[in-house]
């Protein structure tokens, strides 16, 4: 197999920051609104802290094995048999999770702005951009995904812009009327928005300068306070600027808001931002097409086909069955089996292999 | 081979390759005890030379070894007969002495050339004036007065079997990658082909991507910026015949510099750079953008603009994208005619295709008002890019563009930049990569803006892994 | 077969694909009147569709065209347009909304929270009452030389921006409504003369329309108790039989909930404003701090007892316009449980405290 080059650290963050962010800006303040009322942004806010104690086991598990990338050095931590059933079983949830990701923002993509165009075509473009960049190399992905950054922060200040007038900060008293349950509730919820930091498992020992591990955890954590800061933001400015009445019957809020805004020459800039919004999710697709290539290559240690035919093949699997998915309660139902694999295979898994591995290296040095 | 045998060889072949040039010139000179036969094409030596230089010597001291009498710089002496075939090919002078057992090669190439002129394609406002032109030698000799160092190495090959055309290397050794250096020495020994034709032929031979648009290596004519790319560890191709040059390995922000950016000051020259950015951008998307918001998104725009773009639509029998095109092609066929014909002729072509049909066209209902101004912003904006093959790529990706937007709107649009920028940092030559976002710093200093000369003291480094230091004090009279 | 695919190429590129709409034939929709025919049933939709004629080498004259239509819902009304004229009635541009009164006293929102659904529809439009009668307004040809779109459209620009009327925009009030109870004040417009004016704002509860209406001054000083910022809204009056005017630079309001074990004895709402004074009975003399004291006083006392009677009203209709259920809400949430808000919001006490400060020292400074 060709050896990775390797990537900078602020490519990481870069990568990080655009695998995290997904079409959950655009629903978490609807969903929040059902479950916290106006503590949506204090149960966005503890998810990101949640999602911080996950990028610790993260690192500290790459940190023990700072040459090889997690679906290979698996094998040393269960051995060969089981880390091929790991690399199996994640590289089906990738491609899950693309189907999943692909189908819910060309649904967006449908409901808003393309009424008559087929479904079909729009996730056809998604998947094939996304083909195309998910054979490339590591550090290629991460120019594309620099290149893409530009795109979120633009929407961004899209946001902020739209939202400094005619908030009302009293939407948010009481704090925490109905005590801490509906919050921790509402964290669990929020959780598969700050899915996506999983990519430092391959990515760890690629990662080049000095400073070696202390410096990728500061910077993972850099990316996930930039995401958390993200979702924070904009469920605040949707609990400000709407009722607890309306943000529970209008599904996506940030497009209302956005529909406000007006100046000489531009105005509904929603459109504007769901294209923008399009390379983040198509950022967020190549990375998991990418990983799901890499899984299913690392199935045998010198390389089990090429990276490209598993990309296509994973790619032109998604289109065949985003074909057949039609109703949106479908997809609905999908997202939340989705939600409950992705807190397995990102925290739980990851953590199992974490204190195995401690047991077998307190066990060893114990003989 | 005996000198008889030598002689004989000689013979044969001359017959066998000039039997049939009428410019083909051989004469039997009896001066003293010695025959001497010289061997000549007329039409390529310099016949003053041959009459000052070798036979008025010759007649002065006959008998004298050849190397004492003759006073040519270029002298070699060969036994090969078919060496000295190839040498007359090439405007030397053979010369034979009967019971001798050596063939004389004597320099008395004539060389035309014209002289040294203003860079045709590659104007700038600020900065020297100089151009390369299709003699080798001058090439060379305008490069090595420019870098007066022993750390330039030029390197020659010989290209194509039939037109054996004359192809330098120069990079410098102390900076430049010598793995570099040997792929593309080894890379230009394999060529097999027939003639070439300089540089486009060699760029397409030894390029690395076959189906791209975007150039992969850069094309110049100016002696500064080949310079300019030597001192950054870049290798430079010249070929005989060619006043172009080729740069390589580049990367794609390289297309988008300008010698003058760094003549003027370097606020001007940032501010420039991103109006160049800008202009590529605007090159690729404007027409796209403008058909999308029409057709798919009005309401985009407020709703006096709106009713304004409506009202000039209104009676115009094309949808949007025909209109686009249509005016597109009648740019791009303008700019082709404006090429091809002498120059007076071509100017008035130029103030007839644009002002004139412009305005005749809109009056006739064809193409709406919007719409000639869009289009003449892309085609001058298209212009504004330094390279010519950068900014025609440009322009003709702007058609792909349009066509998807008509078909899909900004979604459309927005897959094709996605598509670009996927192509471009898929692309590398020889191993360096073709695009990297320049939002650090260090990327930033020579591509996104012009950074002024004290703080630009680093090399880049896929192209100079060694030497990376430029400047130690660059400002030392400032304490 | 290439024949037949280049074939199928070109007929996408001339028919357009799917979503592609053709510029030329949209009719944009400027302004949409709504009322009730004349039984309860069926709703009396009116549009203006607004266009530029004659553009085509600069210049062009704003024209627009009246539709008349009916339907028991805004899109029976739109479907059934599209069997009388040709094109395609677009929303994208929408600007105002203008409801009749008795459109208005009978759950209005529930008709206009369709619009919300309509895809692109910029929810930024304007909602406003008319009191009169609507498909007469809408079917005039221009205002005072200017097209009813513009003319209705500029009166509701320029008077916001001049911070005397309240910003209506539809999407506050659809959908549940932004704010914590669906009590507003919208803009009304009144046949004068033979045009039309801006008079005060109509109040409405719970989404429904009161029939009591407040005056154009009443309408600036709630939108300055509201939390309006200050932009030199004119503020005339008489103090010791002096005539004064005067623009209002800043203001800052502030409310305040005096409560008593279970019960909310008090609202008071504390506006400071600060003055410009423009004249005073053309008095040029510099004033002394004793005259402006006073004067401030007068003023202060001239503005709460207006406050008192928007007060007054604002209970009569039962409409909370300042929001006031929030606060409480809010700052007291376990008081706020315990009251029935409908009952107790005109029994509340609410007390205004002004405090005026004037800026300037005489009439031109000095």
């Amino acid at each position: 197999m060709r050896r990775e080059q390797s990537i900078t650290a602020r490519q990481l963050f870069a990568l990080v920051l655009m695998t995290q962010l997904g079409t959950e800006v655009l629903s978490l303040p609807h969903v929040e609104s059902g479950i916290a009322a106006q503590d949506s942004w204090l149960a966005v806010l503890l998810s990101g802290l949640a999602g911080q104690l996950g990028i610790l086991v993260l690192w500290r598990l790459g940190s023990r094995y700072p040459e090889r990338n997690y679906f290979s050095y698996t094998a040393s931590i269960v051995g060969i048999p089981a880390k091929s059933l790991i690399n199996l079983l994640y590289g089906s949830y990738y491609v899950f999770s693309g189907l999943l990701l692909g189908l819910q923002y060309s649904d967006i993509l449908n409901r808003w702005l393309f009424i008559y165009t087929p479904r079909w075509i729009i996730l056809l473009l998604i998947l094939i951009v996304c083909g195309f960049a998910a054979t490339a190399s590591l550090r290629q992905l991460a120019n594309v995904v620099q290149t893409f950054i530009l795109f979120p922060i633009l929407g961004f200040l899209l946001i902020l812009f739209s939202g400094v007038y005619g908030y009302d900060a009293t939407n948010l008293l009481p704090v925490l009327s109905n005590g801490w349950s509906p919050v921790l509730r509402g964290a669990y919820a929020a959780f598969s928005a700050y899915v996506g930091y999983e990519v430092l498992l391959y990515a760890y020992p690629y990662v080049d300068g000095k400073g070696g591990a202390p410096r990728i955890l500061l910077t993972m954590t850099l990316a996930n306070g930039c995401t958390t800061a993200f979702y924070v933001i904009v469920c605040l400015i949707c609990s400000t600027m709407f009722s607890t009445r309306q943000l529970n019957v209008i599904p996506e809020p940030i497009v209302f808001i956005l529909k406000n805004y007006r100046v000489q020459v531009l105005q509904s800039i929603d459109t504007l931002f769901l294209i923008f919004y399009l390379s983040v999710v198509t950022a967020t697709l190549i990375v998991y097409y990418f990983l799901a290539a890499k899984a299913y290559m690392n199935l045998r240690n010198q390389g089990l086909g090429r990276q490209g035919a598993w990309v296509w093949g994973s790619v032109a699997i998604c289109f065949v069955f985003g074909l057949f998915i039609r109703k949106r309660g479908l997809i609905l139902e999908i997202a939340s089996i989705q939600d409950r694999m992705s807190v397995f295979f990102v925290v739980a898994v990851p953590f199992l292999l974490l204190i195995v591995a401690g047991i077998r290296r307190y066990g060893g040095i114990k003989s | 081979m005996t000198p008889a045998t030598i002689g004989l060889e000689f013979d044969k072949l001359v017959g066998e390759h000039f039997a049939e040039q009428h410019d083909y010139r051989s004469q039997e000179l009896n001066l003293g005890v010695s025959r001497y036969k010289i061997h000549y094409f007329e039409t390529l030596v310099d016949s003053a030379l041959i009459q000052d230089y070798i036979l008025k010597p010759l007649l002065l001291r006959p008998n004298d070894p050849i190397r004492e009498v003759v006073s040519i710089l270029d002298y070699a002496e060969t036994d090969n007969p078919g060496e000295a075939v190839q040498a007359i090919l090439g405007g030397k002078t053979v010369l034979q002495r009967s019971n001798g057992d050596k063939i004389y090669l004597l320099g008395t190439d004539l060389k035309k050339e014209r002289s040294i002129n203003i860079p045709t394609n590659e104007r700038v406002l600020r900065g020297p004036n100089e151009a390369f032109i299709e003699n080798l030698h001058t090439n060379i000799n305008l490069m090595r007065n420019l870098i007066p160092s022993s750390e330039l190495i030029v390197k020659m090959t010989t290209v194509g079997r039939i037109s054996r055309t004359k192809v330098a290397l120069l990079y410098i050794k102390s900076i430049a990658d010598s793995t570099f250096v040997k792929e593309i020495e080894s890379r230009l020994r394999s060529i097999d082909i027939d003639y070439v034709e300089a540089p486009g032929f060699i760029d397409e031979l030894i390029r690395e991507k076959k189906f791209s648009l975007f150039p992969q290596q850069l094309v110049t004519e100016r002696p500064d910026r080949a310079r300019a790319h030597l001192m950054e560890g870049k290798i430079v191709l010249l070929t005989s015949g060619s006043p172009d040059s080729l740069i390589l390995p580049v990367t794609f922000w390289s297309f988008l510099q300008s010698p003058d950016d760094y003549q003027i000051s370097w606020l001007l020259g940032t501010i420039f750079r991103l109006l160049r950015l800008c202009c590529f951008f605007i090159t690729l998307g404007l027409p796209g953008l403008y058909v999308s918001v029409c057709s798919f998104n009005p309401q985009l725009l407020p709703i006096n603009f709106v009713n304004t773009l409506q009202s000039s639509m209104k009676y115009i029998a094309f949808p949007p994208l025909l209109e686009a095109l249509f005016m597109m092609l009648l740019l791009e066929v303008v700019r082709e005619a404006t090429v091809r014909l002498a120059n007076p002729i071509g100017q008035t072509i130029g103030i007839v295709g644009g002002i004139v049909i412009g305005t005749v066209v809109v009056q006739s209902n064809l193409v709406s008002n919007a719409m000639v101004i869009i289009v003449a912003l892309t085609g001058v904006a298209s212009f504004i890019i330094p390279s010519y093959e950068m900014s025609s790529a440009a322009r003709l990706l702007s058609y792909p563009a349009l066509l998807i937007s008509s078909l899909l709107g900004l979604l459309g649009l927005a897959f094709f930049f996605m598509m670009i920028v996927i192509h471009l940092c898929k692309a590398s030559t020889l191993g360096v990569a073709y695009y990297a976002p320049p939002f650090t710093a260090q990327a930033a200093k020579d591509t996104l803006i012009r950074a002024p000369m004290w703080k630009q003291r680093e090399r880049p480094r896929d192209t100079a892994p060694s030497n990376r230091t430029r400047q130690r004090n660059p400002r030392g009279w400032r304490r | 077969m290439r024949k037949k695919g280049s074939v199928l190429f070109l007929c996408l590129l001339l028919t357009g694909c799917w979503d592609q709409l053709q510029l030329k034939k949209l009719l944009f929709v400027d302004v949409v009147g709504i009322d009730y025919a004349d039984n309860q049933q069926k709703l009396k939709v009116d549009f203006i569709i607004s266009s530029l004629q004659e553009a085509n080498q600069g210049g062009g004259k704003p024209s627009s065209l009246f539709i008349g239509s009916s339907g028991s819902s805004l899109y029976e009304a739109v479907a059934k347009t599209n069997k009388e004229l040709s094109g395609n009635l677009s929303v994208l541009e929408t600007r105002l909304y203008l409801i009749s009164p008795r459109f208005a006293r009978d759950k209005p929102l529930s008709y206009l929270d369709s619009t919300a659904q309509f895809m692109s529809n910029p929810l930024y439009a304007y909602l406003a009452l008319y009191d009169g009668d609507l498909s007469e307004l809408l079917g005039r040809k221009t205002i005072k030389e200017r097209t009813v779109p513009d003319f209705l459209i500029g009166l509701l620009d320029d008077e916001k921006e001049r911070g005397k009327i309240p910003s209506n925009k539809l999407l506050h009030y659809i959908l549940g409504g932004t704010e914590f109870r669906n009590d507003f004040a919208l803009n009304r417009f009144e046949p004068y003369q033979d045009g039309v004016r801006l008079s005060g704002t109509s109040l409405f509860t719970n989404g429904k329309y009161t029939g009591i209406n407040l005056t154009n001054e009443q309408t600036q000083l709630a939108n300055l108790l509201d939390g309006a910022a200050g932009r030199s809204q004119l503020i005339i009056g008489e103090v010791n039989n002096d005539n004064y005017s005067a623009f209002v630079q800043g203001s800052k309001r502030s409310i305040r909930v005096i409560a008593a074990d279970k019960d909310v004895k008090e609202v008071d709402i504390e506006l400071k404003v600060e003055l410009k004074l423009v004249e005073q009975d053309l008095n040029r003399e510099k004033y002394t701090d004793e005259k402006l004291a006073e004067l401030e006083k007068g003023i202060a006392q001239n503005m709460e007892s207006l406050a008192e009677e928007v007060f007054a009203t604002l209970k009569k209709a039962n409409c909370d316009y300042f929001q006031l259920a929030h606060e409480i809400a809010a700052h007291h949430p376990r008081l706020y449980r315990g009251m029935n808000w409908e009952q107790e919001y005109p029994k509340l006490r609410m007390k205004p405290i002004v405090k005026v400060t004037i800026l300037n020292s005489g009439i031109l400074e000095s």
